[in-house]
């Protein structure tokens, strides 16, 4: 590749111009997400069709991917959501996306019934985000490394900022920076995932005023800089799921209500704390006290679906096929969520043909909780194998592995490597 | 002057050698190691994986995982060997459709050829890559015991890969060459070859004129490094299983960690005296919690595990001399070969049995690919002054009265050649009689292979042995056999090409060959497009990265608003190409895509004011 140079400001508009010809892409088909109801779900989406004008400062290019292929061939056979115009709806669910790159203000042209969770609609293909500025993310659940910083999680914790009812006026990241199924999910991160007893939903109130910028702790340092902080530390309540295959949750033993605790936690193995100096206040201690369990066990992997937390969905949706094997939607979603997560994560660690390392000392290495599993997939990264290779080897199942390298890549415990070689197969 | 391969197709590992400039040199593979194990899998996702990505994941992707195909190839269903390999191999061995044997990977059996043509067609990539040019022609080694039918199916697994054979040589011979015999010496020499999976020990003639004969051969094909890896594993389990009552055995990932780090330990011991072994996270306890094993082995511990092993090999090397009638100070020169041969207990153990030093290069396990690609080069370069005759592995003749077998073509004789022999009626009034052609050293026909049959007819009724008929067999430079029998009176003649049958059809041999080959476009365009896919997908990641800042910078003006528009249909389109996997269109989007990142990276320098 060539271009280094900063063209002049002639060459610069005179290299816009080349655009020109270059067929501007087809939005409404191509860069929309788009809508899918399963017919294994119950209703469909009832979001309205935004303006045109709306068009213009809809989310992010989002391709669709493979799998959303397979979900409107299924859609098609349900013609009711098929009928319905792509690129209107969103499963936003009754959640406003946070303003406009072009600070058109709030999306109040799209007018969407309040809480609706009918929709089974298909999440955005993850973006190849530059793994070192990727401020997207899903919320922790499954992966235990927390370190508990209040002033990371919106201040006092019942003072609750949720990015989707966040004020247009205030500056917000535009919405490139933020794929909205992480916006949303924001609300839910450190609820479900990270293993809290049970809180009650809580609708926020109070307009964001701005994001806070992490404080990093040194070591982990990885994990909270690709991280948007957390805009709620509880805005939507889970019952909490147990831990499943590989998925540390809240399972793990009771996290200590005081002092800084930072986990590390990949794949089964139980939640040990690491020793640390930093000391922060407990949010555990103000978090409101679980709801009385939902009826439909569902209900909950749907919600969390809907809200693009598909990391906490998959860790309910399985937990929900450990009682119930045969739970046809729970399979569905957790398949669906899997895709998602494995495709969001290989774009985060560059692709399969990036090259692997070990970035953390080997004393420093047993610190974590790692299960035999992760054991096993750590030993199988050598500086030479891509993540293409290292999943040939790691013979479990491929999102699971997937996974765990995102996880530990995460945690700093690997790096990527700065140039691949070519593919070898 | 086309060049020509040498293959050593090992049964733990496999190495490719060629001479360039006259001085003959091993080939990398792409991980840059020398040797690449003849390993096999197929993944759960029905990839196919070759070489040190096999053998990573051999143990816990055991069913889908073939190794040591060699002691498989070119054998009956019904042979002991087989019967042996069905009760030891992890992978499912099944019967083919001729008596030969298959190998079931997955929902899809191969044939035996056909796994050794994957290690091999890996190896003449790796060739390819590293000389950019196409190579078809290769000289190919096999144990010195291996007979006609496993020879063949050694060639066919080369035709299958897409390389023409042009000569199949011993690996006793290849070492030998490699280690400069051959030139102008007459010598006898001992080769004692301990690799993966077997233990070989020739003892060679060379003769002027560059003809090396093998005199004896013997060894044992389950007695290598496995075995050396296997005891410190047993080790690690027992010390594991001490310390904290958990056996390792039961979980794969943890067997297969122990078998990499005890072949890595291992290793390191012919270097060094000592060698940690660390296994983090190894297995889960029965109270969940992670455990590692830390030990450390040294070279003394490592020779008193396995010394029993070696002294094996010494006593293979002793029947042997013994069974020559040899006497060790006839052997004038030791030469080792083999991997495990870098093992300091090895060489202390041949050094004293021979009495002499023995010669080693650097690299035991990369010197028969040297000596396979030293002849190859030999065989094209009519200049060279290195002749290498082929000498006839097994001695062949025909069944007589009274199920005797009489010998033609003794072992060890040079080829191409040809020999006859009268032989009489033995019944009166014999009309016919039948020639059953045989290879093998017994005196006794039936413990003799059958190589083929034919029936001359016509004869004069007579008193038994008044009719006399002439058997003629001829081994051309290519090793095929022909026997043909003639009625000496009438002049009468029948004859039968012996063509050793690697348990495949020339049409079998055929459609891998194109399977083979459609694998093979297969993974060029796959290859090709992951390469572009990885240049699109950093250009879309860096596009994407820039993207808020740019927007923050041209959003005054309309102009830039509509680029941005456009640039975000190119990275669109791109990853809609990504995802459908669509070449085509990828590289359609190349330009613009590098065209936006040239763009981006001009605006985002741009100074700000
Ligand atoms: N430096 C070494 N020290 C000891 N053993 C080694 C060394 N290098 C390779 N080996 C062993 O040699 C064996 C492979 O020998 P090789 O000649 O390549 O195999 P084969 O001829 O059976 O295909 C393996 O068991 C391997 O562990
Ligand atoms: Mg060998």
């Amino acid at each position: 590749m060539s271009s280094s140079q900063p063209p002049s400001a002639e060459s610069l508009d005179e290299g816009w111009g080349l655009f020109s010809d270059v067929p501007l892409p087809d939005d409404e088909d191509d860069t929309r997400t788009v809508q899918m109801s399963s017919p294994l779900f119950k209703g469909p989406p009832t979001f309205e069709e935004g303006t045109s004008d709306e068009r213009d400062t809809m989310p992010p290019p989002v391709p669709v991917s493979e799998y959303v292929q397979t979900m409107m061939q299924q859609a098609a056979e349900d013609p009711e959501p098929s009928a319905r115009p792509l690129g209107a709806t969103f499963s936003w669910q009754g959640a406003m996306p946070p303003s406009s790159r072009r600070g058109e203000g709030p999306r109040a042209a799209v007018s969407v019934p309040a809480r609706r969770r009918t929709a089974w609609s298909v999440p955005p293909t993850p973006r190849a985000d530059a793994v070192d500025d990727d401020d997207d993310d899903d919320n922790n659940a499954g992966f235990t490394l927390i370190a508990f910083e209040p002033e990371r999680l919106g201040g006092a914790v019942g003072d609750v900022e949720d990015p989707r009812f966040r004020d247009a006026s205030s500056p917000a990241p535009g919405f490139d920076d933020l794929p909205f199924d992480d916006v949303i999910a924001a609300s839910q991160r450190a609820s479900a995932g990270l293993g809290f007893p049970t809180p009650p939903p809580v609708r926020p109130s109070n307009p964001p005023s701005s994001r806070r910028e992490p404080s990093l702790p040194p070591l982990f340092g990885n994990l909270w800089e690709s991280e948007p902080p957390p805009a709620a530390a509880c805005s939507t309540s889970r019952t909490s799921p147990p831990t499943k295959r590989g998925i540390a949750v809240s399972s793990n033993p009771p996290r200590p209500q005081g002092g800084t605790q930072r986990y590390g936690s990949i794949g089964d193995a139980s939640v040990q704390p690491r020793p640390t100096s930093a000391t922060r206040a407990p949010i555990v201690a103000s978090l409101p006290t679980p709801p009385p369990a939902p009826a439909d066990p569902f209900d909950d992997v749907r919600e969390l679906y809907d809200a693009g937390d598909f990391r906490s969905a998959l860790v309910m949706a399985e937990a929900l096929l450990e009682t119930e094997p045969e739970h046809v939607e729970a399979r569905e979603c957790a398949a669906i969520c899997r895709e998602t997560l494995a495709t969001k994560y290989l774009s985060r660690l560059g692709g399969r043909a990036k090259i692997l390392r070990v970035a953390m000392p080997p004393d420093e290495i047993r610190w974590l909780s790692l299960d035999h599993k992760a054991g096993f997939l750590l030993s199988c990264i050598d500086g030479t194998s891509s993540i293409e290779e290292v999943l040939d080897v790691a013979c479990m199942h491929e999102f699971e592995a997937i996974r765990i390298l995102h996880d530990f890549r995460e945690l700093g415990v690997i790096e990527i490597l700065p140039d691949p070689r070519a593919s070898r197969r | 002057m086309e060049r020509v391969i040498g293959i050593d197709l090992g049964t733990t590992n496999s190495c490719v050698a060629i001479v360039e400039d006259g001085v003959p040199t091993v080939i990398p593979n792409r991980g840059g190691y020398k040797t690449t194990p003849s390993m096999v899998a197929i993944t759960e996702a029905g990839k196919r994986l070759v070489g040190h990505i096999a053998k990573r994941q051999a143990i816990t992707n055991a069913e889908n995982t073939v190794y040591a195909a060699k002691r498989l190839i070119g054998r009956k269903w019904s042979s002991p060997q087989v019967k042996n390999a069905i009760l030891t191999a992890s992978y499912k061995i099944v019967e083919g459709p001729h008596g030969d044997v298959r190998i079931q990977l997955r929902d899809k059996t191969y044939s035996v050829p056909e796994i050794s043509a994957m290690v091999l067609q890996e190896m003449k990539l790796f060739a390819e890559d590293y000389l950019s040019e196409p190579i078809t022609k290769a000289v190919i080694t096999v144990p010195a015991y291996f007979n006609d039918n496993q020879r063949q199916a050694t060639k066919d697994a080369g035709q299958i890969a897409g390389l023409d054979v042009i000569r199949i040589v011993n690996e006793p011979t290849a070492a030998a060459l490699a280690y400069g015999f051959g030139k102008n010496v007459e010598k006898t020499i001992a080769v004692f070859d301990l690799g993966g999976g077997t233990f070989d020990i020739s003892v060679l003639e060379i003769g002027s004129g560059g003809v090396f004969k093998v005199i004896a051969t013997a060894g044992d094909t389950f007695l290598g490094g496995e075995d050396f890896d296997a005891r410190i594993i047993d080790w690690l389990v027992q010390g594991f299983r001490e310390q904290h009552n958990v056996d390792l055995r039961q979980d794969r990932m943890a067997l297969q960690r122990l078998k990499d780090a005890s072949e890595k330990a291992k290793c390191e011991l012919s270097t060094s005296l000592e060698t940690e072994i660390n296994l983090p996270f190894i297995i889960s306890s029965n109270r969940n919690e992670a455990l590692h094993l830390q030990r450390t082995l040294t070279r003394a511990e490592l020779d008193t595990l396995c010394e029993d092993l070696v002294e094996r090999c010494i006593e293979i090397c002793k029947q042997t001399l013994e069974d020559a009638r040899l006497d060790r100070d006839e052997i004038e020169d030791v030469v080792l070969v083999g991997g495990m041969t870098r093992m300091a207990k090895v060489q202390d153990s041949v050094r004293d049995f021979f009495g002499r030093e023995p010669c080693k290069g650097v690299h035991p396990d990369e010197v028969v690919a040297l000596g396979a690609a030293v002849q190859g080069a030999a065989l094209v370069d009519e200049s060279k002054q290195m002749i290498l005759l082929d000498v006839t592995p097994h001695p062949l003749g025909i069944m007589t009265f009274g199920s005797n077998f009489e010998e033609l073509i003794p072992q060890n004789t040079t080829v191409p050649t040809s020999r006859s022999k009268i032989f009489t009626t033995s019944r009166d009034n014999q009309t016919a009689v039948k020639i059953l052609v045989m290879q093998g050293e017994h005196d006794k026909a039936t413990d003799n292979e059958l190589l083929g049959e034919f029936i001359l007819t016509g004869l004069r009724r007579a008193a038994k042995g008044q009719v006399e008929i002439e058997v003629t067999f001829e081994i051309n430079s290519d090793g095929i056999v022909s026997v043909s029998a003639k009625d000496l009176e009438t002049g009468q003649q029948q004859s039968i090409q012996v063509t050793a049958s690697s348990g495949l059809t020339k049409e079998e041999v055929g459609d891998m060959m194109e399977s083979a080959k459609d694998y093979l476009v297969e993974r060029r365009s796959t290859d090709e497009f992951e390469g572009i896919r990885q240049e699109a997908e950093k250009l879309i990641s860096e596009i994407e990265r820039m993207f808020p800042q740019v927007e923050q910078i041209v959003a005054s003006s309309d102009f830039g608003r509509d680029a941005i528009g456009k640039a975000r249909g190119i990275v669109e389109r791109s990853r809609q190409a990504i995802v459908k996997k669509d070449a085509a269109a990828m590289k359609e989007q190349m330009e613009s895509l590098t065209r936006t990142h040239r763009m981006f990276k001009g605006v985002v320098a741009r100074p700000q004011g």
